[in-house]
């Protein structure tokens, strides 16, 4: 009886425990910055599940920039002369 | 200025510097007209040479503000401080590419000013920023009021520069100059309106210029005035 008694009291102290564990009081916040998440996935927008990687090569973008034809008008030294004098 | 703009998309239009003042309007106005005529016309960017000072910090500082377009000098600095005078460069998203525009002053603007302003030694001022441009832009043009002699010089010490615009020596650069050595484009049209400079610059994928053709063009009476713009100028009369 006496060892009914003590495993009953060990299973409720136990009980006890885990109660205490699981409404023991919140930490107090902490003051250092939360770390901010970053997108390291460049295949998939942050609000999108990221899919389990793959052995398929994403296809990327390898446009080069288009030559350009560029005309540059000059003029130097106008010194405010506004009618034209050549 | 008009046909060169309706026959290409990709068109800019820069100033070497000594613009504001000179002549009676711009004298009367204090480079008030001239900035309402550049605006009109659709300026890109300019530089500020030694007479441009003349008009004194603070009516420069006003045209500035009133002006639609970039005002620049990378080597002009308030005396005493490091505290720059004017924007040293802006980039252009232009097609794919990205072209800065740099502006260097000649010394004598610091007497012209009358004090108050501290002009840096150019080249050294350009080492420094084409450090910084070339990781933004990938085609440089710098607005020079230096002489052609000083422009040649910066052609050849620094590497880089696909352009230079330049102005104080009042050359007459037709057709422009080309340094081998850096591949370095240099124009100039003279001096008090009478002409107009025209370079194109064919520009490969990565930015640099393969190829380059220019031409002065002389402007005379005979060509017709633009209507919007002698509205402008009349109102001032």
């Amino acid at each position: 009886m006496p060892r009914i008694k003590l495993v009953v009291l060990v299973a409720l102290a136990t009980t006890a425990l885990a109660l205490l564990g699981c409404n023991s009081p919140t930490p107090n916040p902490s003051t250092s910055p939360l770390p901010v998440p970053t997108n390291t996935s460049m295949l998939a927008p942050t609000d999108t599940p990221v899919s389990p990687p793959t052995n398929t090569p994403t296809p990327v973008s390898t446009t080069a920039p288009k030559p350009l034809e560029l005309t540059v008008l000059h003029t130097n030294d106008t010194m405010g002369y506004t009618e034209p004098c050549g | 200025m008009k046909e060169e703009r309706e026959a290409s998309d990709n068109v800019l239009l820069l100033d070497g510097g000594n613009t504001l003042l000179g002549d009676d309007l711009a004298q009367q106005t204090q480079g008030k007209a001239i900035v309402e005529a550049m605006n009109l016309l659709g300026y890109d960017a300019m530089v500020l040479g030694d007479q441009d000072f003349g008009l004194g910090l603070d009516v420069l500082r006003q045209r500035m503000e009133e002006a639609k377009f970039s005002i620049l000098s990378a080597n002009v600095v308030m005396a005493g401080t490091d505290q720059l005078f004017a924007t040293p460069y802006v980039v252009k998203e232009i097609g794919d590419h990205k072209v800065a525009i740099i502006g260097l002053t000649n010394q004598e603007a610091a007497s012209a000013a009358g004090g108050g302003i501290v002009v840096r030694n150019p080249l050294e001022v350009l080492q420094d920023v084409m450090g910084e441009v070339s990781k933004e832009a990938d085609v440089i043009i710098v607005l020079s009021h230096l002489g052609t002699e000083v422009d040649f010089q910066i052609a050849n010490e620094v590497q880089g520069i696909d352009l230079i615009v330049g102005g104080l020596s009042h050359d007459v650069l037709d057709p422009p100059a080309w340094v081998e050595a850096s591949g370095t484009v240099i124009v100039q049209a003279g001096y008090q309106g009478q002409r107009i400079g025209v370079v194109s610059l064919r520009i490969d994928s990565q930015g640099k210029v393969v190829s380059h053709q220019g031409q002065v063009v002389l402007l005379t009476d005979e060509l017709a005035d633009d209507a919007e713009m002698r509205a402008l100028l009349d109102q001032y009369k």
